[in-house]
């Protein structure tokens, strides 16, 4: 359920980015088709303790505009994914689905390496499920226990070598995530009283490899 | 086709789960608080509570078999003082910050006056042994009557003592031949209801007597058929409410000389007891009422704090909006006259670890 989900909200991103380079094939704006992946690490001991590092992938469609092309405006979709190794079969998994607009611009390059430091804006779909995989059959998900959203703001700096590039960034996200009813009404059951929503900081630190090419 | 895309998926997720076994889950981090304090575990396990009254807003002070115990703020904190309640026996009466406790010791019956909700007690002499004792009834004034009853040579004798604080001594009042004493309440010094039955009268009614005098002479005003074992409480000089434990409630308007029935609700009547002028409060075995008209008519309340059922074996209101209800387990609160509960005390799993 979950998967297909994912899948959905990837799909309609993957749309978004076709129609951006059909519309700018049209109007002649320079574009570029970017991804890149890489890895994450939270700011947060606490959270870090239970997720140690995470995978980000992302895609978008990067617009060359103003001052001769220096600035870029990418729409983007991405997915981060954290895992959690319970046991042997159980794998605690956070997945964010990330949907947003990212500028950035060409100040200096010294040699080959163009320097671009780049600003992000997503909302995210924040969920966290159980993955069981007994290895005989295909994986089964359970239901969320956590699930949010939230507006996440990213700053960082991208160093590009032609067509590739290496990227760091801090980000600042802090979705209100909401507890499953079965797990506040068996919290009631037992004597603690659980709040419906909580904020959880979830800023991270993220280094990623990436592609930017001109279709 | 499929084989080979299973392989890539557990592949790329091997990958992916590569150096990434936490500790704990998400959920761990996610808030969450006790309801209760769990330090109140000494309070009730293997002890239980037995006496506690509402001082103020939220000042609890009370006894337990193992102790004595206070709190200023529902039991976020709490005094608890290892003293032992003698024994199990005996019957307990309190009003007005006085605790009374007659326990039989030897020949006679010991009795113990508590000033401070049973901190601190000093003893006096009651009654012989021979005499059952039935109710200790404290009044507004700090005087108490012992109600009790003996048998001697097939004659069921009613035995009325009245203690004055100062002395403590208890001073034969009223005795009455071929009666079987049931409950007796005061209001002042002066005036005062007794509920009797003749020896060889039907075990489901009741005389009710009254008195001016401070309890040296009754007069018989009326009687009451279908009640087995009754209780009385007092709502004010005219008003008095006699109920059994099955539920069959009879309310006077004149001080005792007529009663109507009036249905406080379903289930057992555990004790009643007046909050204010009009303010009548029914602990019922499953939940409370509340009456506003002086105990004419009856509303049992939404009585739930936490999705548990408001139940205890005793009640104390310290005014219309704030009462305790408790019983050997656990203690409830409110602050609004029954509309909502808190809770105290109560033996979840993390308090009974």
């Amino acid at each position: 359920m979950i998967v297909r989900r994912l899948g959905k909200k990837t799909g309609w991103i993957g749309i978004l980015l076709l129609a951006s380079l059909r519309l700018n094939a049209q109007q002649e704006v320079p574009v570029y088709l970017e991804g890149e992946f890489g890895v994450d690490r939270f700011g947060e001991a606490s959270i870090r303790s239970v997720f140690p590092a995470g995978a980000v992938i992302r895609l978008g469609a990067a617009f060359a505009l103003a001052d001769q092309g220096r600035l870029r405006l990418r729409p983007q979709g991405g997915v981060k994914y954290f895992g959690n190794k319970i046991d042997e079969e159980i794998t605690e998994q956070l997945l964010v689905i990330k949907a947003g607009v990212q500028a950035s611009y060409d100040v200096f390059f010294i040699g080959q390496a163009t320097f671009f430091p780049y600003l992000g804006v997503d909302y995210n779909w924040v969920s966290n499920f159980d993955m069981e995989d007994y290895g005989e059959e295909d994986a089964t998900y359970s239901e969320n226990y956590l699930r949010g959203s939230g507006m996440s703001q990213e700053i960082g700096l991208r160093v590009q070598i032609r067509e590739w590039y290496v990227k760091a960034g801090y980000e600042l996200f802090r979705p209100r995530l909401r507890a499953k009813r079965s797990i506040i009404e068996d919290d009631l059951a037992g004597g603690y009283l659980t709040p419906s929503s909580h904020a959880f900081r979830f800023n991270t630190l993220n280094i990623s490899i990436g592609f930017s090419i001109q279709p | 086709m499929m084989h080979v895309c299973k392989k890539i998926k557990v592949v790329l997720v091997s990958l992916l789960l590569l150096g990434c076994d936490g500790e704990g889950t998400l959920l761990d981090l996610y808030p969450f608080e006790p309801i209760v304090n769990a330090e109140t575990r000494v309070l009730i396990q293997d002890n239980q509570l037995i006496y506690a009254r509402l001082h103020g807003r939220l000042h609890i002070d009370g006894t337990t078999e193992k102790g004595w115990f206070s709190t200023p703020d529902n039991f976020q904190s709490f005094d608890f003082e290892d003293r032992p309640w003698p024994i199990a026996q005996g019957v307990l009466g309190f009003a007005d910050g006085l605790l009374v406790h007659a326990i039989p010791n030897g020949a006679t019956w010991l009795l113990r006056f508590s000033e401070d909700d049973g901190k601190t007690w000093e003893t006096s002499e009651g009654p012989g042994a021979a005499v059952s004792l039935m109710q200790v009834a404290v009044t507004a004034n700090q005087t108490v009557w012992l109600l009790g009853a003996q048998e001697i040579g097939g004659n069921s004798r009613l035995l009325l003592y009245r203690i004055d604080l100062p002395d403590k001594r208890a001073e034969l009042w009223y005795t009455k031949d071929n009666t079987t004493p049931l409950a007796i309440g005061f209001l002042g010094r002066e005036n005062g209801w007794l509920l009797y039955r003749g020896q060889y009268e039907a075990a489901e009614g009741v005389r009710i007597g009254t008195t001016v005098d401070g309890g040296r002479e009754w007069t018989e005003r009326s009687a009451i058929s279908r009640v087995t074992s009754p209780s009385l409480t007092l709502v004010d000089a005219n008003r008095l409410l006699v109920y059994d434990r099955a539920g069959r409630t009879f309310l006077s308007s004149d001080g005792g000389t007529s009663f109507e029935e009036v249905a406080i609700g379903t289930g057992e009547i555990i004790s009643c007891q007046s909050a204010g002028e009009n303010v009548v409060y029914a602990l019922l075995d499953q939940g409370v009422a509340k009456s506003s008209d002086g105990g004419k008519s009856w509303s049992p309340l939404e009585a739930g704090a936490h999705g548990v059922r408001i139940t205890g074996t005793a009640m104390d209101f310290y005014n219309e909006q704030r009462g305790i209800v408790y019983g050997p387990d656990r203690l409830f609160f409110t602050v609004d006259g029954g509309k909502s509960w808190r809770m105290g005390v109560y033996p979840y799993d993390y308090v009974l670890e």
